[in-house]
C-alpha cells in the first residue's frame, strides 16, 4: 500500500533530528558513566561502577541531592501553593485585577540569566535595596552578603524563585478557574450550597488536574534546576547551593571529568523519568474530570 | 470601588470589609512583583556615585552615559543578531519538520505509528542536561564548537517533542469529514495536510510558536558550553559573561539589564494576551 509507505517521509525528516541531536547523545551519556575521559584525548579509560561508587561516597553530592530536595520542596509549597491562592484571590473579580494579573506574571517574561544579575544586584551587600532598606529601618545587624553567606545563600535564591514563577502559576491557575462553568456555581446556589461548600466540591475538584501538572512541571524543573543558581552563586559558597546539574557542570566542564559529570546527569534524568512515569500512571489510573 | 458578584452570591458586610484588606494586599504584593523592573529602570539613568550614595533615590539628572557604554562594551547589537539567527532557524526548522509529523502521527496509518510517537513522547522527559557532555565531546571532535550549527540542532531536537505533541493533538481533532471531502475531490495526501489542514491549526502553530521562542532565547547552559567566542554568543550567554567581568560596575550592569529587560516588558505588555495564552496553553499541554 503506497500510504504506508509515503507516511514515512512525514516522520522521518523529524525523526533524524530527534534521533542524532537527543535521543542519541542521551543514550551515550549513560555509556560514558562507565569511562574516565576528559573530554578531548582520544582514548577512553573503562572504569566500570568505579564513577557511581564515587558518586555515592562523594559528600558534595549528598549536599546537591539534598538542595535539589529542599528546592523542589519549598516551591512546590511557595510557587505552586503561592500560585493556587493568588489566583482564587484574583478571580474575586475586583475592578483593575486584570492589570494586577499582568504586574505578577511580568517577572516570567524577563530571561532567567537576567534575573538572576537583577536580583544579585539587589541583594547585593554595597547597592543593594535590600540592605539599604534594612539599614533605613534600624535592623543593621540582619543586613549581609546575602548570596555571599552559605546560611543565607540558598534561602535568597528560593525567593527569586517564588519572584519569579509565582505569577506564572497563578495565570496557570487563573486560566483553570475562567474554564469552569458559571452555571456550576449557579445550579450549586440554587440548590442552597454554602459558598464553603461550592468551594469545596466545586472549585477544589475541577482544579485537580491542573494542580498535578503544575505540581509536576514545578519538580521536574526542580530537579534540573540549573540557571539561576548558576548566576547567582555557582553552586558556593562553599558549595552551600550546589546542585546535581551544577555539580554535573563543575566536574565535565570545569574538572574535565566528562565521565563523573556523565554519572551526575544520569541522576538529573532517572528523577525526572521516575517523576513523569508517576506522573503518567496517575494519570491513566484517575478518570479525567470533563466540563 | 465596585464588587462584581458572581451568580446569585450575596456578601455579607464582614465579608466585604474582609474583601478590602484582600484587595489592598493583593494590590500591594503585585506592585512588590513588578517593582524590581522599575528599581532597575529608574538606576540605569543614575552615574555609580550616585548608585553608591543613595541606592533608592531618583537619578539627579538624566544620564544616558551607561547606556552607550554598556551597547559597545557588551557586543550588543552582534548579540541581539545572534539570537535571532539562533532563534528564529531553529523555529524555522522545528515547524517545517513537526507539521508533517505530527500530521503524520494523527492522520496517517502506518506500521510502527505509536512506538516512534512514544519515542518522541520520552523526549519530553529529557532534560538538556542529558545531552550537553555528548553533544560537546561530538562537537569538539568535529570542529563545530562556536558555530551556529552547534546550538541550532540541539535546539531544533529539543523543541521537536513538545511541537509534536501538541500539534498531533491539534490535528487529531479535525472531523474526518474534512479529509473525506478533499479526497472525494481529488486532493493528494498533501494537499489535504497543505492546503486544507495547514490553515486550521494555526492557533496550534501560535502556541508552539510563543512557547518554544520564549523557551529557546532564554535557554542558558547549552549556550554556554558551545558559544565561547564574542561574536557568536546568545544573549543570555552574553550577559553571563558580561556580568562575570563587569558586575562591580554597576551603572552599566543596570543600563544592560534595562536594554534587555524593559524592551521585553513593554512587548509583553502590548501583546499581553497573546504571551499569556501561548505560554499556559503550551506549559498545560506540553
Amino acid at each position: 500500500m503506497t500510504r504506508t509507505y509515503f507516511a514515512y517521509f512525514y516522520i522521518l525528516p523529524a525523526f533524524l533530528i530527534f534521533f542524532l541531536f537527543k535521543l542519541y547523545p542521551t543514550l551515550y551519556n549513560f555509556y560514558l558513566t562507565v569511562f574516565q575521559w576528559d573530554g578531548i584525548s582520544p582514548s577512553k579509560e573503562f572504569v566500570g561502577p568505579l564513577n557511581y561508587l564515587t558518586m555515592f561516597n562523594d559528600y558534595i553530592f549528598h549536599k546537591a541531592i539534598v538542595n535539589n530536595g529542599i528546592y523542589v520542596g519549598v516551591t512546590v509549597i511557595t510557587e505552586v501553593g503561592g500560585g493556587l491562592l493568588l489566583a482564587l484571590l484574583l478571580n474575586m473579580g475586583f475592578r483593575g485585577f486584570p492589570f494586577l494579573r499582568m504586574l505578577a506574571f511580568a517577572p516570567f517574561m524577563v530571561p532567567m540569566v537576567a534575573v538572576g544579575i537583577l536580583w544579585a544586584l539587589i541583594l547585593d551587600p554595597y547597592v543593594g535595596i535590600v540592605n539599604h532598606f534594612l539599614h533605613a529601618v534600624g535592623w543593621n545587624q540582619l543586613a549581609r552578603p546575602w548570596l555571599g553567606h552559605s546560611s543565607t545563600a540558598l534561602i535568597s535564591i528560593l525567593f527569586v524563585s517564588f519572584w519569579r514563577f509565582v505569577g506564572f502559576n497563578m495565570m496557570l491557575f487563573y486560566g483553570a478557574l475562567q474554564r469552569i462553568p458559571q452555571e456550576l456555581y449557579e445550579a450549586a446556589h440554587i440548590g442552597g450550597a454554602s459558598r464553603w461548600q461550592c468551594f469545596r466540591f466545586i472549585t477544589i475538584p475541577l482544579l485537580r488536574e491542573t494542580t498535578t501538572v503544575v505540581t509536576l512541571y514545578c519538580i521536574i524543573g526542580g530537579i534540573n534546576m540549573f540557571d539561576l543558581f548558576w548566576v547567582m552563586t555557582q553552586g558556593g559558597p562553599a558549595h552551600a547551593t550546589e546542585l546535581l546539574s551544577t555539580w554535573a557542570v563543575f566536574q565535565a566542564f570545569k574538572y574535565s571529568n566528562m565521565g563523573y559529570g556523565a554519572t551526575l546527569v544520569v541522576v538529573v534524568l532517572v528523577l525526572c523519568m521516575i517523576t513523569s512515569i508517576i506522573y503518567l500512571g496517575a494519570r491513566k489510573k484517575k478518570e479525567r474530570i470533563e466540563y | 470601588m465596585r464588587i462584581r458578584l458572581q451568580a446569585g452570591e450575596i456578601l455579607g458586610k464582614g465579608e466585604l470589609i474582609l474583601n478590602r484588606f484582600v484587595f489592598i494586599g493583593l494590590v500591594i504584593f503585585c506592585l512588590w512583583l513588578f517593582s524590581p523592573m522599575v528599581w532597575m529602570f529608574y538606576s540605569s539613568f543614575k552615574t555609580n556615585p550616585e548608585i553608591f550614595m543613595d541606592a533608592w533615590g531618583l537619578p539627579k539628572r538624566i544620564n544616558f552615559q551607561g547606556f552607550v557604554e554598556g551597547w559597545t562594551d557588551s557586543n550588543m547589537g552582534r548579540t541581539l543578531l545572534n539570537s535571532l539567527i539562533v532563534v528564529t532557524t531553529s523555529m524555522f526548522s522545528i515547524l517545517a519538520l513537526a507539521l508533517p509529523a505530527s500530521f503524520g502521527f494523527a492522520r496517517l496509518r502506518f506500521k510502527g505509528n505509536n512506538l516512534l510517537f512514544l519515542i518522541f513522547l520520552s523526549g519530553l522527559m529529557i532534560p538538556v542536561q542529558s545531552t550537553i557532555i555528548p553533544l560537546y565531546a561530538l562537537f569538539y571532535s568535529w570542529h563545530w564548537l562556536n558555530t551556529y550549527q552547534c546550538v541550532v540542532l540541539p535546539y531544533i531536537a529539543h523543541g521537536l517533542p513538545f511541537s509534536i505533541f501538541l500539534l498531533r493533538a491539534y490535528f487529531y481533532t479535525l472531523p474526518r469529514e474534512l479529509e473525506d471531502a478533499a479526497r472525494i475531490d481529488g486532493c493528494s495526501t498533501f494537499g489535504i495536510f497543505w492546503r486544507i489542514f495547514l490553515p486550521i491549526v494555526k492557533p496550534g502553530i501560535a502556541t508552539v510558536v510563543i512557547f518554544i521562542t520564549v523557551v529557546l532565547f532564554n535557554e542558558f547552559l547549552m549556550g554556554m558550553l558551545f558559544l565561547t567566542s564574542d561574536e557568536l554568543k546568545t544573549l543570555p550567554v552574553m550577559l553571563y559573561g558580561f556580568y562575570g567581568k563587569h558586575f562591580s560596575n554597576y551603572q552599566m550592569m543596570f543600563c544592560t539589564l534595562t536594554m534587555i529587560i524593559f524592551p521585553l516588558i513593554v512587548v509583553f505588555f502590548l501583546f499581553q494576551r497573546q504571551f499569556v495564552k501561548g505560554l499556559t496553553a503550551g506549559a498545560l499541554k506540553g
